[in-house]
């Protein structure tokens, strides 16, 4: 009886894998698409409107406390500030003699001696703003 | 997977081209709308539930994750609408009568059939399908039709295996049932 049952079911399977061939599908009002892009649209402009801030306020107020320092360090104080500076707390040139240091390393310690301080504040300066694009770009990701 | 080009379309969509999501529509707009139909049994209603699901879809797309078929998951979407549109009605469904068939009426099921043209075909399958259960209709257009499988089926619908398995049985009985009844009408016209 089963058996039987099971042929029968193959048999109506079949039949109706072949009706499915020749079926095709309802055609869709052209309004179904008209109607959903104008609600889609109208969505997206009202959320393109409405202003959601990326950094919360918690985060907001460090940020700027850390970019002001930051301004200062990179623009406030020039290469002049630096060397007064150093001439005011008069450091003992014996503790950092770099004469030794270039004279070990030959003919590169001579370039290097030679080399005006502006190249040295110029890749100071390179480093610094490196430095910076850094820390914005990890700000960022918060 | 899900078709490069459907993936293509969703991330112009999620990065603010939302026109992309036109061609989305364009595609799926048919095999949306006839699903939706196969449940609601109404015009109007079904290009409600498909335009909603169509809509639902574009304000969860960033849920989407693209482990499974994109059309899946927006069958699954338009499934769970209808579902709700015609609890919220709370219409009756038409059932046909249960009648025993026997081998013989296979037959004449089957040479029915081949008797009518294939237009003729297409009309008394699509007025079969009417008379089927919201679900039935539902799973018994993408198993054969959409030719997936009962775990793409599973994951279209929420239901589980076994669930289908009784649907897709108890669909296929019915609309075989339907159809004899529907071809008998027909021919005794032509007579």
């Amino acid at each position: 009886m089963k058996e039987k049952d099971k042929y029968s079911e193959d048999i109506h399977d079949e039949l109706i894998k072949d009706l499915f061939k020749e079926y095709s599908l309802e055609e869709a009002p052209a309004s179904l698409k008209s109607e959903t892009m104008n609600r889609v649209f109208s969505d997206w402009t009202e959320n393109a409107l409405s202003y959601k801030p990326i950094i919360n306020k918690r985060n907001r107020l460090w940020m700027i406390g850390g970019f002001a320092a930051l301004l200062a360090i990179s623009f406030l104080i020039d290469a002049s500030v630096i060397i007064d500076y150093w001439n005011k707390i008069n450091v003992n040139n014996s503790i950092i003699d770099l004469s030794k240091i270039y004279k070990q390393m030959g003919s590169l310690g001579t370039t290097m001696n030679s080399l005006p301080s502006i190249i040295y504040f110029t890749i100071a300066g390179i480093l610094a703003l490196l430095g910076i694009d850094r820390f914005f770009n990890r700000l960022a990701n918060i | 997977m899900s078709d490069p080009n459907d993936i293509k379309l969703i991330k112009l969509v999620r990065a603010g081209d939302v026109s992309a999501f036109a061609q989305i529509i364009e595609k799926y707009q048919h095999m949306a709308y006839t699903l939706a139909n196969s449940i609601v049994k109404n015009h109007q209603e079904a290009e409600e539930v498909a335009q909603d699901a169509f809509f639902k879809a574009y304000k969860s797309l960033d849920k989407f994750k693209g482990d499974a078929e994109f059309s899946t998951w927006l069958y699954r979407i338009v499934y769970n609408t209808a579902i709700s549109k015609i609890r919220s009605r709370k219409a009756e469904t038409i059932t046909l009568e249960s009648q025993e068939v026997d081998k013989q009426n296979t037959f004449n099921f089957a040479d029915n059939l081949n008797r009518l043209e294939r237009q003729e075909r297409k009309v008394i399958l699509k007025r079969a399908l009417k008379e089927l259960k919201e679900e039935d209709a539902f799973i018994i257009i993408l198993y054969y039709y959409k030719e997936q499988s009962i775990e793409e089926i599973e994951k279209a619908t929420g239901l589980s295996k076994s669930n289908i398995k009784v649907k897709l049985h108890r669909g296929r009985k019915q609309l075989q049932q339907t159809l004899e009844q529907l071809l008998r009408t027909e021919l005794k016209s032509f007579i």
